[in-house]
């Protein structure tokens, strides 16, 4: 486990299956709530997979620094 | 939000050490309206000042934190009251080969030794600060969802500013700081 259990206790249910289906779909449909999402060509925005705990690092990434954001 | 962030954005989750997600979004509110209303002036924002009216409180395990204003010295008043639903809306941030750059200067993931921070009395401020607090506590109470939503409106921005009890039209070099 490269994540500590106490981390993971607390992230681990973040990401439910109503936020996975809202970052793949369309994202004018999103609720951005008070923020904004937005990219360019410089920043990537990724949706995150199903149940992954957002205490991850680039481990989780396939070896590319990123940062979670909401 | 714009990514990537700001250098004092940078600068601030670097001083409290953590991730940006482990901010709350009210936290993140006051850092965007100080960002916009130091912008405005034409100043840097400063994390000294900054920390001189809001506090850093972590939450249960550490893992959470929170800015909240140091009572009796509102700068900003809270984007909304109670926030609910957005501990299931995370996403990545990745940045591209031509700007590596971008994710520099502040940490990336997840830390558990977030500093829980006491505001900085005036005492413990270099003069500019310490003059650019008194002027922004006597002007305090700046709504953060005004300041957000007229980022990109100047003249109403303008507008809004000029309804506080702040001497914005004086020159900025007279507090003594620095011009962005």
């Amino acid at each position: 486990m490269w994540v500590s259990r106490e981390l993971l206790d607390e992230c681990s249910s973040l990401l439910s299956v109503r936020a996975r289906r809202e970052h793949v779909g369309d994202l004018s449909t999103y609720d951005h709530r008070a923020f904004a999402k937005r990219h360019d060509d410089d920043i990537a925005v990724l949706p995150c997979t199903l149940g992954e705990p957002v205490c991850g690092d680039e481990r989780a990434n396939n070896g590319v620094p990123f940062f979670y954001f909401y | 939000m714009r990514l990537p962030f700001s250098r004092f954005e940078r600068e601030l989750l670097t001083e409290i050490n953590v991730a940006p997600a482990q901010l709350y979004p009210n936290s993140w509110a006051f850092v965007k309206a100080f960002d916009i209303l130091f912008g405005f002036l034409g100043c840097a924002p400063s994390v000294d000042i900054f920390l001189h009216f809001f506090e850093v409180r972590r939450k249960r395990n550490n893992l959470w934190v929170t800015l909240n204003n140091v009572p009796g010295r509102v700068l900003l008043t809270p984007f909304q009251q109670s926030f609910a639903g957005w501990k299931g809306k995370f996403f990545k941030v990745c940045c591209s080969d031509l700007v590596p750059s971008a994710l520099d200067g502040f940490p990336l993931y997840w830390v558990r030794e977030a500093r829980a921070l006491k505001s900085k009395p005036l005492k413990k401020l270099p003069p500019r600060d310490l003059k650019a607090c008194q002027i922004l506590a006597g002007a305090g109470g700046f709504d953060v969802v005004a300041l957000v939503s007229l980022e990109y409106n100047a003249e109403p921005l303008e507008k809004y500013i000029c309804t506080r009890n702040f001497p914005y039209d004086l020159p900025i070099p007279c507090f003594g700081w620095t011009l962005a």
